[in-house]
């Protein structure tokens, strides 16, 4: 066992001073593969994270949410069926929402207005105000929703006359606190409203381009009648009755469209996994691309490389000796390679924001969050970006190395001149 | 001793372009001698050198080292007695270029797992013994042509082999350099080892250290006495 | 079809493996139909250069079976949130009928070719090639199972259809519905299951003991060895994962794998199939043990495989006590489930 261990360090020793002895020619072949591993690795992490972080805001959402459809398309919810919901068994609480969006022209961008709910009159015991909703647009496209994030006022008190801002709106429109903004209303008014403070920028993916108002102004702002909310959600006593109780709203009020979030979940994943596949699709032609070079790379030997091993295996190293000493080359490289690119796309993603790749991921973008995504890195991704990577590359290798090994040692005997 | 039983070898069987290399040759080389195995080129001197040294295996016959049968022994068992009983001196140093004097010495023994101080002061003896331990450390390509040869049989030795390959050794030395490598063979055959050189230089098969001489010619022995 | 990211590269790595095991089938074939060691031939020596070619594929793919073994789970795991009703591994593996075939295929697979390099490395101590043709014709077994393997998993997450409505770990493994092996094992009572583990384990351990110091029994240790890999499998399903969960109702055999187990489950799988293989491996090699040119060395190796089942196992034993011991979960006999 030792004498193994001590051979393989040989043979480790000669494979990197090898290496470094083809630094010209192993330079390219190492960038190449460590901007594939960079790519992939970068397309991973990113959607794996947000939908990480999706999940997580979406734990504390409420079980479902019914919305009004009118002719397919979503419609002010009527205050009244509230009470049918109430009476649903296994319900347990029902909230009404008032959200919308506002398109500012000014800065051309899209701003999600939300009342924050007020504070445990619907339900009785007061629920934390940590609370998202994404709802899928009815085309069942991938256009996701935002309302009510996990918000912190920060001491800021929301009252008639005042909003609360997201941190993008913020930045866009470069004002703070007690500065004036202002809406132009339904009727064509104008409504100025001072800013009473800003979000906590705890989660900017979904709180980035929101507003928060009152529901009084918000009604003034878009011409709501008192009789209507924008959708209500439904808390469910048995979280595994929540199916039964969709189809039991559904039952009861056939026009309303309840969602689960388990549904609304699956779609998030569905959209990201569905993105992050399409990415490595993408992606695939340049890995096959350079699995081609590295075949030709590792079988077009130089006629320096063939001497080399030409007098190895004269001086007594035999075939199997040759191959694990190109195993290790692979190794060396690949690693190289592999942790390269993953920490730099670990940078690229949760330092820099995913610069290089934002528009063509995140899909939707009325405002840019500048959200640092919470670094979520977990065993199942490394393993994926291994066999996406190392392994083809690997095995790419394997028929040329033979080749090269199995040079016949009587070949250093046949070299004359240099 | 190596005993060679009808062997032949042929390159590219079947093919139109099937070449004969070695035809029935029988052989015997005793221990502690110099052999030396002469021939115009294309004699198939080289290719009888490279059987003798398990480095290729016959298309036919037998050969015995020790009176043990290696015709049909795998490549791994092959390499394993090779490195073990032949130390290899090439036509041209053979060196690897960009590494030490050192590391090319002890490249032979990298498989086999020997520790590394052993290794190390086993190679510089060897070194110092032919005078260019001073070059240990330098790479290959600053020696000259008599240190690269010698640093090549520093090589060889470095297993310690009882048989010593030469293959056409002086042919890229002038004929002060050749004089001294006949002195180092001399010194090998004073140890005991058994050396066998191939060559058709008169400086080596007229040396008076020569025991034996074969002639080879179209891939047979010629009877002629030596 | 669902183009997720670990969907990919495990098609991709089960593609490559049958592609690599078919390839050195191919020069399998001609070895099996050409072989003559004592020729001097070309041919000879090409298919005697072919033998490092094949070694050195299949010790890839085995390699590559271990790694994608565990990233099958990974993958199953990860698409759960995608099926209604699937909450883990056990959920996805359910959505359509290929998934359990796949995932016990995949561990055969590892086991077959882990047997394959065992009698390599046997084979290459021989000066005359002893096992080149049962080796090849083991090669010729393992090849179609991997084929195999490769078509039920394409099918496997070909097929995949989001929402389909499956069972999850809660209800296949759950003791309520007694219907399918899965719940059968896990409504196998988890305290006789344990003692009888523990039995088994005892019985295996001292066979391999013996077998070590005396070199008798080897078949048996191979058999045992393979009886105690199952029941250790049924073991963890039935009782040893209730510990770990420290829930008395969670009978999943995958969740162990994951984080919030800190990977406790890698330790205990990777101990379990090494010790598997190489006990496996005493049965594999010990028909061998008279060859001329392996006498020397064979029985020595046969000695070293058992010892290091033997002591995979024990690891595996102790650790499971361990959790065992140092869980907050107490079963006690009253209690039927």
């Amino acid at each position: 066992m030792r004498q193994w261990i001590e051979k393989q360090r040989y043979i480790i020793d000669f494979t990197i001073s090898s290496l470094l002895r083809r630094k010209v020619k192993n330079f390219g072949l190492l960038a190449l593969y460590t901007l594939i591993v960079f790519m992939l690795a970068s397309t991973m992490f990113f959607t794996y994270s947000i939908k990480k972080e999706a999940s997580l805001i979406l734990k504390d959402t409420p079980e479902i949410i019914v919305q009004k459809i009118v002719a397919g398309r979503h419609d002010l919810f009527p205050v009244s069926y509230i009470d049918t919901l109430k009476k649903i068994r296994g319900v347990a609480a029902v909230e009404s929402r008032l959200w919308g969006y506002y398109y500012d022209g000014l800065v051309s961008a899209n701003y999600t207005l939300l009342v924050p709910p007020a504070n445990g009159d619907t339900s009785g015991k007061s629920r934390p105000s940590a609370k998202t909703t994404v709802v899928v647009s009815e085309s069942g496209g991938q256009q996701a929703d935002k309302s009510k994030p996990l918000f912190e006022l920060g001491g800021a008190v929301l009252e008639p006359g005042t909003l609360i801002t997201g941190n993008g709106i913020a930045r866009l429109r470069d004002i703070g606190k007690d500065d004036y903004m202002p809406f132009r209303a339904f009727d064509g008014s104008v409504l100025n409203l001072r800013i009473a403070g800003a979000l906590s920028s705890q989660s900017e993916l979904v709180s980035s381009d929101l507003l928060l108002i009152t529901a009084e102004d918000f009604r003034k702002l878009f011409g709501i009648d008192n009789r209507y909310v924008t959708d209500v959600t439904v808390a469910v006593n048995n979280p595994s009755e929540v199916e039964m109780v969709a189809s039991k709203i559904r039952k009861a009020l056939p026009e309303a469209r309840p969602i689960s979030r388990v549904e609304i979940l699956r779609t998030y994943d569905s959209i990201f996994n569905w993105r992050g596949g399409m990415m490595i699709v993408i992606f695939s032609a340049a890995v096959l691309a350079f699995v081609i070079f590295a075949w030709d790379k590792a079988s077009g030997l130089s006629a320096g490389e063939r001497r080399e091993i030409g007098i190895l295996k004269a001086v007594g190293w035999e075939t199997s000796d040759v191959i694990q000493m190109k195993f290790w080359e692979g190794a060396v490289v690949s690693l190289t390679a592999f942790f390269t690119g993953v920490i730099l796309a670990y940078v690229h993603v949760f330092f820099t924001g995913s610069i290089v790749f934002e528009p063509a991921l995140k899909g939707w973008s009325s405002l840019y969050p500048n959200f640092e995504l919470t670094p979520f890195v977990n065993l199942e991704q490394l393993t994926t970006l291994f066999f996406l990577t190392v392994v083809p590359y690997t095995v790419a290798t394997i028929v040329p190395i033979w080749r090269a090994a199995t040079i016949d040692p009587d070949s250093a005997m046949r070299f004359t001149g240099e | 001793m190596i005993e060679l039983m009808n062997v032949k070898k042929v390159f590219n069987a079947g093919n139109p372009s099937e070449f004969p290399a070695l035809n029935s040759v029988n052989l015997t080389i005793e221990e502690n001698r110099v052999t030396v195995l002469k021939g115009p080129s294309g004699s198939g001197k080289t290719t009888l050198l490279s059987i003798v040294a398990c480095m290729s295996r016959p298309s036919a016959g037998r050969v015995k080292l020790k009176g043990r049968e290696i015709t049909s022994l795998p490549e791994r068992f092959l390499t394993d007695i090779r490195r073990k009983t032949f130390g290899f001196i090439f036509q041209q140093p053979n060196l690897i270029k960009g590494i030490s004097v050192l590391d090319n010495v002890m490249l032979p023994a990298y498989p086999l797992g020997e520790q590394r101080l052993h290794l190390k002061v086993k190679a510089m003896k060897g070194l110092a013994e032919l005078n260019i331990a001073n070059k240990a450390a330098s790479k290959v390509e600053w020696l000259s042509g008599g240190e690269a040869q010698r640093a090549s049989i520093v090589r060889a030795l470095i297993n310690d082999p009882h048989i010593i390959i030469a293959d056409e050794p002086t042919a890229h030395l002038d004929t002060k350099l050749s004089y001294r490598f006949m002195e180092i063979i001399e010194k090998f055959k004073a140890e005991g080892k058994t050396v066998i050189i191939t060559s058709h230089d008169p400086l080596v098969f007229e040396s008076s250290m020569v025991d034996r001489v074969v002639n080879l010619r179209d891939g047979r022995i010629e009877d002629k006495p030596a | 079809m669902i183009l997720h990211p670990s969907v990919i590269a495990n098609l991709l790595a089960s593609y490559i493996s049958s592609g690599m095991v078919l390839y050195a089938m191919f020069y399998g074939v001609q070895i099996l139909r050409y072989w003559d060691i004592q020729s001097g031939h070309e041919l000879q020596l090409v298919l005697e250069r072919k033998t490092y070619l094949i070694s050195t594929l299949l010790s890839y793919v085995f390699g590559l079976q271990l790694l994608s073994l565990f990233l099958f789970i990974f993958t199953a795991d990860s698409l759960a949130p995608l099926f209604v009703g699937a909450m883990c591994a056990v959920g996805t593996l359910n959505v359509d009928p290929y998934g359990y075939p796949a995932l016990t295929l995949k561990i055969l697979n590892f086991i077959l070719a882990g047997l394959w390099l065992i009698l390599n490395y046997a084979d290459n101590q021989g000066y005359d090639y002893p096992l080149i043709k049962r080796k090849y014709q083991l090669l010729a077994f393992v090849a179609p199972v991997i084929i195999l393997e490769m078509i039920l998993e394409s099918a496997y997450f070909l097929g995949m259809k989001p929402d389909v409505i499956t069972s999850c770990c809660g209800s296949l493994f759950s003791s309520e519905r007694v219907t399918g092996l899965g719940s059968e094992i896990a409504s196998m009572p988890a305290l006789p299951m344990l003692w009888f583990f523990y039995g088994v384990m005892s019985c295996t351990l001292i066979c391999g003991i013996v077998f070590y110091l005396k070199g008798l029994g080897g078949y048996l240790y191979a058999a045992l060895s393979l009886l105690i890999f199952l029941i250790s499998l049924a073991a963890i399903i039935s009782s040893i994962s209730l510990y770990i969960y420290e829930l008395p109702t969670h009978h999943c055999p995958f969740c162990i794998i994951m984080e919030e187990y800190s990977y406790i489950g890698y330790l205990l799988y990777i101990i379990l199939f090494g010790a598997v293989v190489s006990g496996l491996g005493v049965g594999v090699l010990s028909p061998s043990r008279n060859v001329e040119s392996l006498k020397l060395m064979l029985s020595g190796f046969i000695r070293k495989l058992a010892l290091t089942s033997v002591i995979l196992y024990a690891a595996f034993t102790a650790l499971v006590t361990y959790k065992i011991v140092s869980s907050s979960l107490v079963i006690s006999y009253e209690v039927v489930y």
